[in-house]
């Protein structure tokens, strides 16, 4: 099958065609992850708000934001001294049924992730071991961010109203780049925070922690352009709430193993979370990295494929 | 496929429908709802809408000002 781009008599438009239709999980996940990109996003264009968790990670209270991130939502509703019970049950019904499904196909962090991947900044190869420990931030970062959620929860049943401040609302905020994407930034134009006349002024005009969720931010980037996904494999405690669940979702990743060559990687090279599909069971990826994305698919669709665990 | 899976996808199944029951009945997005004064239809309350975002935007000492100065 010819390469885009590797035909001088073709048109650009026939090898565009050619690349959608070797991609065409790609493509379908792309149109999709930007028709949800803007639904998320939808005061923009004049949506409603609805007060409902979403199992994304998108910040809680965006500008724009037509839903709430659920992790926001779990630590808002912990810090209040009450169990989020509906949160929770929501992402045991979505990790069990569609598995990380949302992360590639929904989430705008996970779009903003796969649109650093195509930076063209040389990848850095990362070995199966040092991808599964890496993997372990996520999860000691959702348990911190509960557990100091919980223990805010406590002291305020205990002691009354305890006064706002970043750690007494949103814990993860201090960090999270969803938040720092749609809230702070938008917030920081149309605040005209940066409003000085040279760029010292605007400089002078931030604070310690604006600057230091830039930092967190530009830190992520750089590392999400060197590694595709980054976040989402080694960070995200969104992601990995809903891991817990999807090694054993009903929506799944099989494998022919008959149709595969020896040596064959095609899928896991093309997997952007490093999953190594190889070594997972062919009747179903059982691994909390998978996000369902279907990039392997289109790699090896004689081997690949969606299905269900029934 | 492997008995372990569809009991493990069964139970969060079941668990997970029995906490969305318990978290409505509990009027947990009520929460939610009270604290985003835009849901809630009482305008633009700036001030709970700044407490609120605190945790993005910090405050007028160590991060953005508030948005009415």
């Amino acid at each position: 099958m010819a390469v885009a781009g590797s035909n001088p008599e073709r048109s650009v438009f026939q090898d565009w065609m050619t690349a959608i239709t070797r991609r065409r999980i790609r493509s379908i996940r792309l149109i999709t992850q930007l028709i949800m990109f803007v639904l998320v996003n939808g005061v923009i264009i004049g949506l409603s708000r609805v007060p409902f968790p979403a199992p994304i990670s998108f910040p809680a209270g965006s500008p724009f934001g037509t839903v709430w991130g659920g992790l926001d939502a779990i630590q808002f509703i912990l810090t209040r001294g009450q169990f989020p019970f509906l949160v929770f049950g929501l992402f045991f019904l979505t990790g069990a049924t569609v598995g990380k499904l949302f992360c590639g196909w929904a989430c705008p962090v996970g779009l903003w992730q796969d649109l650093l991947a195509i930076f063209p900044l040389k990848k850095t190869k990362i070995s199966k071991p040092d991808n599964k420990a890496f993997q372990d931030i996520s999860g000691f970062i959702l348990w911190f961010v509960v557990g100091w959620s919980a223990w805010i929860g406590f002291q305020r049943i205990d002691r009354g109203n305890l006064e706002e401040n970043f750690f007494t609302s949103i814990p993860y905020g201090f960090i999270d780049p969803a938040g720092t994407l749609f809230i702070t930034l938008w917030y920081a134009f149309t605040w005209k925070i940066l409003p000085g006349e040279n760029s010292f002024d605007a400089i002078d005009s931030m604070g310690t922690m604006f600057l230091w969720k830039m930092g967190a931010l530009l830190v992520i980037m750089f590392i999400s352009m060197k590694v595709p996904r980054a976040y989402c494999r080694w960070v995200c405690p969104t992601g990995a709430l809903l891991g817990y669940m999807s090694k054993n979702s009903i929506l799944t990743v099989k494998r022919d193993p008959l149709k595969c060559t020896d040596g064959c990687k095609a899928c896991e090279d093309a997997c952007p979370m490093g999953v190594p599909i190889t070594d997972e069971d062919p009747d179903g990826i059982a691994n909390s990295l998978c996000i369902n994305c279907g990039n392997c698919i289109d790699a090896c669709p004689e081997a690949m494929s969606f299905g269900f665990r029934l | 496929m492997s008995l372990d899976t569809r009991i493990n996808y069964i139970t969060f199944l079941l668990i997970g429908i029995i906490f969305l029951l318990v978290g409505n009945a509990l009027d947990e997005l009520s929460i939610i709802r009270d604290i985003n004064a835009f849901s809630t239809g009482t305008g633009d309350d700036l001030k709970l809408w700044y407490d609120f975002l605190r945790p993005f935007i910090g405050d007028s000492g160590n991060g953005l000002p508030p948005p009415w100065e």
